[in-house]
């Protein structure tokens, strides 16, 4: 792995298309860090996850969609992912679509999970271990 | 943003479907996620009562939760109409994540085509 990795910043506007350009990202930028294909998969599934998150909930309530951003930070033996928007945030909904399954398989793969939400916006920071 | 010199980094899904008799497989390639997630079950639409859909995963690239509700959402057509789903699955980031959901404890998942009795 390359002692000194740049790290990933990447802000697109929460449409689908959004998904798989931020998840692409990730997996190109984990790959030339050199990490391990096992772990480049755990960050592509919780990245595709989160992403998919804030695309669908961030901004129902607004009149169009907003920013995602993505920071993706390589230090030493642990492998940080942050995706954060600028919206209403997760509240539960009746309405919303899906089985709920994104934040539990992001609490299963990751070595730690952190989630913010204010007025500014929700937060999802991801910690992996840089070796399996 | 450059999407690599891999040409399977972020492909879309691929879809091609092949009917023998009341046996529709479905082969997909790429990546299945919520934005491609419909053409998989459009793909699925032809399927009849007392006939059978085998999905062959085994070169898809990367499914999320998003491919999971909709396997689970054929799985309900299957159970509904009376038609027999296989899952066929394929490399370990597909693999993961239908071993972490659990997808075969509610619909018949196997390693190879062979295996399909």
């Amino acid at each position: 792995m390359t002692p000194r990795t740049p790290p990933l910043r990447q802000s697109v506007l929460a449409t689908p298309d959004s998904i798989r350009r931020l998840r692409s990202a990730t997996v190109e930028h984990l790959r030339t860090a050199g990490l391990d294909a096992a772990v480049v998969e755990l960050a592509q599934l919780a990245v595709s996850e989160a992403v998919t998150n804030a695309v669908l909930h961030a901004y129902e309530d607004a009149p169009g969609p907003g920013p995602i951003h993505l920071a993706v930070d390589v230090r030493d033996a642990t492998v940080v992912v942050t995706v954060a928007d600028e919206g209403g945030g997760m509240a539960p909904r009746m309405d919303s679509p899906g089985a709920g399954l994104g934040l539990p398989i992001i609490a299963n793969i990751a070595t730690t999970v952190e989630m913010a939400h204010g007025d500014r916006g929700t937060r999802v920071r991801m910690t992996f271990a840089a070796s399996p | 943003m450059s999407d690599g010199d891999d040409l399977t980094l972020g492909a879309p899904l691929g879809v091609s479907v092949l009917q023998e008799g009341s046996v529709i497989t479905i082969a997909l390639t790429g990546e299945l996620d919520l934005t491609t997630a419909h053409e998989l079950e459009h793909a699925a639409a032809g399927v009849q009562p007392g006939g059978r859909c085998v999905l062959d995963l085994r070169e898809l690239s990367f499914m999320d939760s998003a491919g999971i509700r909709a396997l689970m959402r054929l799985d309900l057509r299957a159970r509904d109409e009376g038609w027999r789903f296989t899952v066929v699955r394929g490399r370990s980031a597909v693999r993961r994540i239908l071993d972490l959901c659990r997808v075969g404890d509610r619909i018949e998942v196997v390693d190879e085509a062979a295996s399909i009795a």
